[in-house]
């Protein structure tokens, strides 16, 4: 019973899983918002009917847009049971996997296009997932990718913790030749860091602090060694692109 | 946690239409931002009542992470 | 500025130029890590910076013959370091610690005739390049003439270590080889390209003539060879010369291979100049530590002693006078760098913002750099660019420009011929802070030249836009200066008299069509008024504002007038042209509040006596404090007997707003006569407050005409809140960018303020 009652304790429930977060910012919590998924859509050259996989799918915003406005067949993917059943009721239609987003269950060539907006690097390796998307997009399928990314390496990482949160954000330039690696090219890129400040302010308004607008986009753990990053140093950014697999 | 809002109550009241100040959302912006901010109101002439802790504190901040300093 | 000329303004800082003892050696061994290590008693990480560089440091080490001794700086304070012994104790207590990789093997065949130590070391260089050199010698074994020369410095085992270390790279060691003019002749055919070591091959045995080798690239007559080593004329031998011969020839030997020129860009190898700076002023010094056994060498703790005698040659001159250089921790390298990487930076956030409008734009770096690295030049480049783009942020600057806006406006500027007069030969030209300072002080001092100077002295209340400027505004500065220059040749084109170096320096450098001359030099050479005061009878020092830093003819009438005066001066710590600034140059103070007052804390820190004497406004208002006592000269010649220039009291940034405005309304009306229309309703509201809430608003550069136009349109429109509680308002307005907000309450004949508040962030002007 004792012992029961220490793991109660641990379970912290992640900022982004909290549904009023939803209801203050109006949307999805992510730099740019649902008009950023829209964007990437509009530059994807995606047509009514083909299959796309949202990676990160969290509650389901995007799959909604995906699914009602641009009528795409939609599979949603997150290793979070509890946003997996919000996003169930957001979007009904869409066919929802747990699963996380190093080992992908799905059959290669299986996607006309791959929508991951602010995961990448709460997934800790960068190349790995980036091999994975390549793999079950069909040729010449999209992937439409947005993220943070770091202005230069950081060079702080003591602690353990440290050094996942660090290493897991990527400059632009290891994104775009980790990309090029994996056999995709670049067709459209769009620096969005306004859109981070945008969500940043709107945190600070809404959450207080700085720290916990980190928590939010990079998870708790990660987060708050980031806001003590960032303090000492290591700028942070936003960026939006779509590449096709070659 | 609950949401952070700077609608608390307070002892001002709007002298113009003598009216006690209710919470309100409130569209402020900077440079190309634009923020949705909970503040004192008042009903009836709309003027809006900014607190100096939340000038000097969180508004500056903000003011700050978007002038880049 | 693009890359090249970026590179050009960073290389002319120093800092990371070689220090003398690696500069002087043939291999550029870092002799200064190494005394670093061996003072700190750290073994392994000493011996690391020998294997890093030297060939064979067991060998080399042992028995170098420190061509750098000479050079060491330490020599200018007591004698210079052992560097050659200290070498032979690191070596003789540690094995090899780091073994550099080797490359992949490549082609090419290679062969060095002479197993001497340049061959040893021509073989070793190459065979780590992945080119595998086959090392003949005619003897038994390997070292040349070394092991007689050296005796027993040099125990056997280390030619035994030596010859693993060239197994290991995948060298061919032949030893007892035949070598004549035939075999030699053989060899030449076999091999793509040979080293002839003259330690251990005799020249005779050359079938070819050598010639002399070329002083670059070691290269013979003969197409693919080289030759080096041996003993030099009249000089004795040297390890060092052997070691550098065999480098160079190796490396010349790679190109070779590669097809690339033999001569290009090696300026650097062996010996070479170097343009570090080392100030020794101010170390003690010390004296060498002598071996109590020479022949054993250094006991570890002597070895430690005489490693502590090193001075780390290194320059940061600049560094060590600038509070800004040491906030940001940056020498002006690196903080040119991270300047214009920042202004790079396309979209995105700019971190480098403050620290790029931090900078005083005062120049004394420049003036201590010696090779006159321009900071200030750079700063202001890039302003001037984040300006451009659109990048610059808002707030660093927005207040100083708009006080310069009001200076110019029509509330405060005034230009007219001496009263009575319909021409000028002399403009006086105040300037806009000792305008806002000493208002009436200024008036005195127009109304003495007006009374010592013939044929007119007309005033001109404005400023020079030196703010825009700092700023970075180069448009705004061109139209202010294109606006003054104009009203000036409206005047008859006058001399104009400033007060203020900063203008001298601004219309010096900007407008050098017009005639300018400093009020101290005008002054110096009048009559001085009589001195209404008790002058303190212990000295004051002199501050000179750092705009004065090339205007010795300035600080030199400065002086001379208060020696005729009777004024007991004395000199700072550092002045003069290296003088600090106070913290108003280039609009630090606004820009980053913190530094400014360091800055000013540090120049106040120069003083030598217990009171001070400026003779800029700002300075004044900057270095003026509950402890330090600072007079400003034009009160000694002008002011006030009832007020002792010691202790007034600092203006602060409403005071000052307000004077400006009230000096032109009032000479006006006195001196000319003029019917002034009535001010703005809001400054006829009378504002009270603690000291408190006054110092609250100079800090948050909240002007009390801000209040003053608040409150005025609160009472007028009846928008405010009130608190039935205390009977206190709150209102805001909103007068050009920023939010002000008052809270206040009526008092009998005008309002009390209690807080005074300010955001940029902007409410919506309708319901949202």
């Amino acid at each position: 019973m004792w012992a029961h009652r220490v793991s109660e304790k641990r379970i912290v429930q992640p900022l982004y899983e909290r549904e009023e977060l939803a209801a203050i910012t109006g949307g999805p919590l992510r730099p740019g918002g649902l008009e950023l998924t829209g964007k990437l859509l509009h530059h994807s050259g995606l047509a009514p009917g083909a299959t796309v996989l949202d990676l990160g799918c969290g509650s389901g915003f995007s799959l909604e847009l995906l699914i009602r406005v641009y009528r795409l067949v939609a599979v949603g993917i997150d290793p979070s049971p509890l946003l997996l059943a919000q996003a169930g009721r957001r979007a009904p239609q869409a066919t929802l996997l747990q699963a996380t987003a190093q080992a992908l269950p799905c059959i290669d060539g299986s996607f006309a296009g791959v929508v991951c907006e602010c995961v990448l690097s709460l997934t800790g390796d960068v190349h790995l997932v980036i091999r994975e998307m390549h793999r079950v997009l069909r040729s010449g399928g999209v992937l439409l990718l947005s993220d943070v990314y770091a202005h230069e390496k950081g060079r702080f990482s003591t602690s353990p913790r440290a050094t996942s949160c660090v290493n897991s954000t990527v400059t632009l330039a290891m994104m775009t030749q980790a990309l090029r690696a994996a056999n995709f090219e670049l067709l459209h890129f769009w620096e969005c860091t306004d859109m981070l400040k945008q969500l940043a302010g709107q945190i600070i308004f809404d959450y207080g602090s700085l720290a916990a607008f980190w928590n939010v986009i990079l998870g708790q753990a990660t987060g708050q060694c980031t806001h003590d990053c960032t303090r000492t140093g290591v700028k942070l950014g936003y960026y939006a692109l779509v590449a096709q697999k070659r | 946690m609950s949401t952070f809002s700077f609608a608390e109550a307070t002892e001002w009241r709007c002298a113009a239409c003598d009216q006690p100040l209710q919470p309100a959302k409130v569209k402020v912006t900077y440079l190309n931002a634009v923020f949705n901010v909970e503040l004192m109101v008042c009903p009836a002439c709309d003027f809006i009542l900014v607190p100096e802790n939340l000038a000097m504190g969180k508004m500056l901040e903000v003011e700050q992470l978007l002038e880049d300093k | 500025m693009d890359q090249s000329q970026l590179r050009a303004l960073e290389a002319r800082c120093i800092q990371e130029e070689m220090p003398f003892c690696t500069a002087s050696c043939p291999i550029h061994v870092d002799a200064r890590g190494l005394m670093a290590l061996l003072t700190r008693g750290e073994l392994r990480e000493a011996r690391k910076i020998l294997d890093r560089t030297m060939p064979f440091p067991e060998i080399l080490g042992r028995i170098c013959d420190q061509p750098c001794h000479p050079f060491c700086k330490r020599g200018e304070i007591g004698d210079p370091l052992w560097i050659g012994p200290l070498e032979r104790y690191c070596v003789s207590v540690t094995d090899t610690v780091l073994k550099p990789p080797k490359l992949p093997v490549k082609g090419g065949a290679v062969a060095v005739l002479g197993a001497g130590f340049s061959g040893m070391t021509a073989a070793l260089d190459l065979s780590r390049k992945g080119r595998p050199a086959t090392l003949i010698t005619a003897r038994t074994r390997l070292g040349g003439s070394l092991p007689d020369r050296a005796g027993s410095l040099l125990p056997p085992e280390v030619f035994d270590q030596a010859e693993a270390t060239l197994k290991r790279y995948g060298a061919e060691i032949v030893t007892g080889a035949s070598l004549d003019r035939q075999t030699v002749a053989a060899l030449l055919d076999k091999y793509d390209v040979l080293y002839f070591d003259w330690d251990d091959f005799t020249i005779d045995h050359l079938p070819f003539i050598p010639g002399t080798p070329d002083p670059i690239s070691l290269a013979l007559e003969r197409d693919g060879c080289f030759g080096g080593g041996g003993v030099e004329d009249g000089k004795p031998f040297s390890i060092m010369h052997q070691a550098e011969n065999g480098r160079r020839a190796a490396l010349s030997m790679e190109r070779y291979l590669q097809g690339v020129s033999l001569t290009a860009e090696r300026e650097k190898e062996g010996a070479c100049p170097t343009r570090m700076y080392t100030v020794t002023e101010g170390i003690p010094p010390a004296s060498e530590i002598v071996p109590d056994n020479p022949i054993a060498g250094y006991t570890a703790e002597e070895a430690q002693r005489e490693a502590a005698r090193c001075i780390y040659c290194e320059c940061l001159e600049c560094v060590k006078k600038c509070a800004y250089l040491q906030e940001y921790k940056e020498y002006p390298k690196t903080l040119v760098r991270k300047t214009y990487n920042n202004l790079s930076i396309v979209q995105g956030n700019r971190s480098a913002n403050k620290l790029t409008n931090s900078c005083s734009l005062c120049w004394q770096c420049t003036v201590i750099c010696p090779y006159d690295f321009p900071v200030a030049s750079a700063c202001h480049a890039a302003r001037q660019e984040m300006v451009a783009s659109g990048h610059m942020p808002p707030s660093a600057h927005s207040f100083a420009l708009e006080e310069m806006h009001y200076t110019l406006g029509e509330n405060c500027a005034l230009i007219r011929h001496q009263p009575g007069t319909t021409a000028s030969r002399y403009l006086f030209f105040p300037g806009c802070q000792l305008t806002g300072t000493y208002p009436d002080t200024v008036e005195r001092t127009y109304i003495f030249l007006t009374q010592h100077l013939e044929d007119g002295v007309g005033l001109f209340l404005s400023c020079c836009g030196a703010p825009a400027d700092w700023a970075g505004q180069s448009a705004l500065f061109t139209d202010v200066l294109a606006d003054l220059t104009a009203q000036i040749r409206q005047m008859g084109n006058p001399t104009l008299i400033v007060a203020c170096s900063s203008c001298l320096a601004a219309f010096g450098k900007y407008a050098p069509e017009l005639t300018v001359v400093s009020l101290w030099q005008m002054l110096d050479e009048l009559p001085l008024p009589e001195v209404l005061f008790d002058l303190p009878e212990s000295p004051l020092t002199v501050h000179d504002p750092c705009t004065a830093r090339y205007q010795e003819g300035v600080r030199a009438s400065v002086r001379s007038i208060c020696g005729k005066i009777g004024l007991p001066v004395a000199e700072t710590t550092i002045g003069a042209e290296l003088a600090d600034c106070c913290g108003y140059g280039g609009l630090l103070q606004f820009a980053n509040q913190p530094l400014g007052e360091k800055v000013a804390t540090l120049k106040v820190s120069r003083s030598t006596t217990e009171t001070g004497l400026v003779y800029c406004a700002m300075c004044r208002e900057n270095l003026v404090g509950t402890e330090t006592h600072i007079a400003h000269l034009l009160d000694y010649l002008f002011a006030d007997p009832e007020k002792n220039p010691l202790v007034r009291a600092k203006v602060g940034l409403s005071g000052r707003h307000e004077h400006r405005s009230r000096l032109k309304s009032r000479l006006q009306s006195t001196l000319w006569q003029d019917l002034i229309g009535s001010p703005a309703p809001h400054r006829a509201i009378r504002l009270e407050a603690d000291d408190e809430t006054w110092a609250l608003l100079n800090e948050r550069l909240i002007l009390m005409e801000d209040i003053q136009k608040v409150i005025h349109h609160a009472e007028t429109t009846g928008r405010y809140l009130h608190n039935p509680a205390n009977g206190r308002r709150l209102a805001a307005f909103k007068p050009v960018v920023v939010t002000y907000w008052a809270e206040y309450e009526p008092i009998s004949d005008g309002y009390f303020l209690h807080r005074g508040y300010s955001h940029r962030m902007q409410l919506p002007e309708d319901r949202a």
